[in-house]
């Protein structure tokens, strides 16, 4: 789950790690008023969306009076803003962030992830920071420090000091960024989160250090324990079709094709994808309905596939362990008795409860293209495609 | 050639209790599996499909010699469930349990390693379907009933996939000495 930069922010000041200061707007007049809870003479206003590369697309402003920030909240409330990560449908801006104005000297880049391959939480920072760390990892490689926490010691002192000295900071900025490094770190692991990133983490004119920017992911799977977390969720930000599967305890992706999917387990439903492909046709979506589903769940993914007005052939395919065929039966038998279901509906049953599933399926009478195999299953929906039913 | 389990390995479930548990004790009892207790903590002393229910591990170890067990309890316990089985010694264990937060699972990683290696436990899952010794022994929830026994070994990370592959192979005449499945977590088994 992904968090707005303000929320992260709030995070990370509770945590310890120095943040400029600045406050939220719903409105302009908001926007304007903070400036002079604020106080000072320049303020920045950003563009409250779950996505990076605002300032190249605008959603990042450097303003100078309270007039040119209500001018400038103005004109990014209500739009879509779209940037190089957000694709191009882009996000709704309906909040800003107004904050002090900062004397940067110098822009360190400053993060926190999970390394899959190692298992192992890995911090990387660099004495370049500002612009993508992706950019900054295939053009300049040699400018990124990592190192990696071991989760029974935690992250260690001398650990903090090494970033430090590499980020080539003096010395009496060392203890004070290596207090950062690991208050950050405890956020992260506190958290249960899955990325922290700082960037630009910025040495003021001053010589302190304060986060400029910050991005937090969380661990879905950890939100159980951290209720404050799942109270930041913000729906605007996410693609409606897949947080309305999830709620539904459905995984769904949206694709561009037009063969619905509907399937169980994630490694089938690629396969099944990938069967599609190969015989010819596009899937609309990745569905994975997960295990032990009931009648209602499959009722459910049914709606979640025909949502999309693209789709022209449906293919189910369900090879059951946890999952009962006679319940993924009653649920197809529902959906064609409470929706308005015009494409062709080709489905392959099998494993446990095969028989009572398939059964059910002849019984209800209902135009049903069957398959026993995932090839010919894939075979009939490209050929389905666009076909007229009833 | 059985690899991890045979009909022999006396296995414990850790909450066999719960709904998901029993229903697949059930199943693996069917298929010929040597299920000898469970474990639920505070329903010591009760018994589920005749088999007696321990609260902790190292009860149900040191009273029927399990060397391997398979874990159904819920995401905010499963973890500390593996834990509980290295510790009291279980040799093998399969995590069922989706779900699980990543940090968790680092812990346990990490937790592992304090055994020699000649006495650590061998960890599959996270979120796998278990693993399989076809016409011996089902440590796991996959339906038995697709696998045909025979001489390939089959690894995988889907559970789902893996049965569309055991079902195609046995078509084609195919036979397999031992499946298993690793689970498709980020931070997943040994």
């Amino acid at each position: 789950m992904d968090i707005h930069e303000y929320q992260a922010k709030e995070i990370l000041a509770r945590f310890g790690v120095p943040i400029p200061r600045g406050g939220l707007a719903y409105s302009p007049e908001q926007a304007s008023y903070r400036c002079t809870e604020i106080g000072g003479s320049a303020w920045v206003v950003k563009a409250q969306v779950h996505t990076g590369g605002r300032g190249a697309a605008g959603g990042v402003r450097l303003c100078h009076s309270d007039r040119a920030v209500e001018d400038a909240a103005n004109s990014m409330f209500g739009r879509r803003l779209v940037t190089s990560q957000s694709g191009p449908r882009g996000k709704l801006i309906y909040r800003v962030y107004v904050e002090e104005a900062t004397d940067v000297a110098r822009e360190l880049y400053f993060g926190i992830v999970l390394d899959r391959r190692i298992e192992r939480v890995v911090i990387i920072a660099s004495a370049e920071g500002g612009m993508e760390i992706e950019e900054l990892a295939r053009s300049k490689p040699e400018v990124l420090v990592r190192t990696t926490i071991d989760p029974a010691a935690g992250f260690l002192e001398f650990q903090g000091r090494e970033i430090a000295f590499a980020l080539d900071l003096q010395p009496a900025q060392i203890a004070e960024a290596s207090r950062i490094f690991r208050c950050a770190y405890r956020a992260f692991r506190d958290l249960d989160a899955t990325m922290l990133e700082i960037n630009p983490l910025a040495v003021t004119g001053k010589g302190s250090i304060v986060a400029l920017d910050a991005k937090m992911a969380f661990d879905d799977n950890a939100l159980f324990r951290h209720l404050e977390i799942s109270e930041l969720r913000d729906r605007s930000q996410e693609d409606a079709r897949e947080s309305h599967a999830a709620d539904r305890g459905l995984a769904y992706v949206g694709l561009d094709g037009d063969i619905g999917c509907m399937i169980n387990g994630a490694g089938l439903a690629m396969a099944t994808m990938d069967m599609i492909k190969v015989a010819g046709g596009e899937p609309a979506n990745f569905l994975d309905i997960g295990g032990g589903a009931s009648p209602q769940r499959v009722l459910k993914a049914f709606r979640a596939v025909l949502q999309d007005a693209n789709v022209k052939a449906m293919l189910i395919n369900i090879f059951a362990g946890v999952n009962r065929c006679d319940w993924v039966a009653e649920g197809i038998v529902a959906a064609f008795k409470q929706l308005d279901v015009k494409v062709p509906v080709v489905v392959r049953l099998a494993g446990t409860h095969v028989e009572q599933g398939q059964r059910i399926l002849r019984d209800s009478g209902l135009p049903l293209i069957t398959a026993d195999t995932l090839a010919e299953a894939a075979h009939k929906a490209v050929a389905a495609v666009g076909a007229k039913v009833g | 050639m059985a690899i991890l389990i045979d009909e022999h390995t006396r296995v414990v479930v850790q909450g066999i209790t719960g709904r998901i548990g029993r229903f697949h004790t059930e199943e693996m009892v069917s298929y010929g599996t040597n299920v000898v207790a469970g474990v639920t903590p505070g329903k010591g002393g009760e018994h589920v499909l005749g088999r007696p229910v321990f609260n902790t591990m190292k009860d149900a170890v040191a009273a029927t010699g399990a060397r391997a067990s398979i874990v159904f309890v819920p995401p905010p316990f499963a973890a500390d469930s593996i834990m509980e089985a290295a510790d009291a010694g279980i040799r093998f264990c399969v995590c069922i349990t989706d779900g699980i937060p990543m940090q968790d699972m680092m812990r346990v990683k990490r937790y592992m390693r304090r055994y020699k290696a000649q006495a650590r436990m061998t960890l599959t899952g996270p979120n796998c379907a278990g693993t399989i010794t076809p016409g011996r022994a089902l440590l796991g929830i996959m339906p038995g009933h697709i696998y045909l026994p025979g001489r390939v070994g089959v690894i995988g990370r889907s559970g789902t996939l893996g049965y569309e592959a055991a079902s195609q192979m046995k078509a084609l005449g195919i036979g397999m000495s031992t499946a298993v499945g690793i689970g498709g977590d980020p931070v997943n088994g040994t």
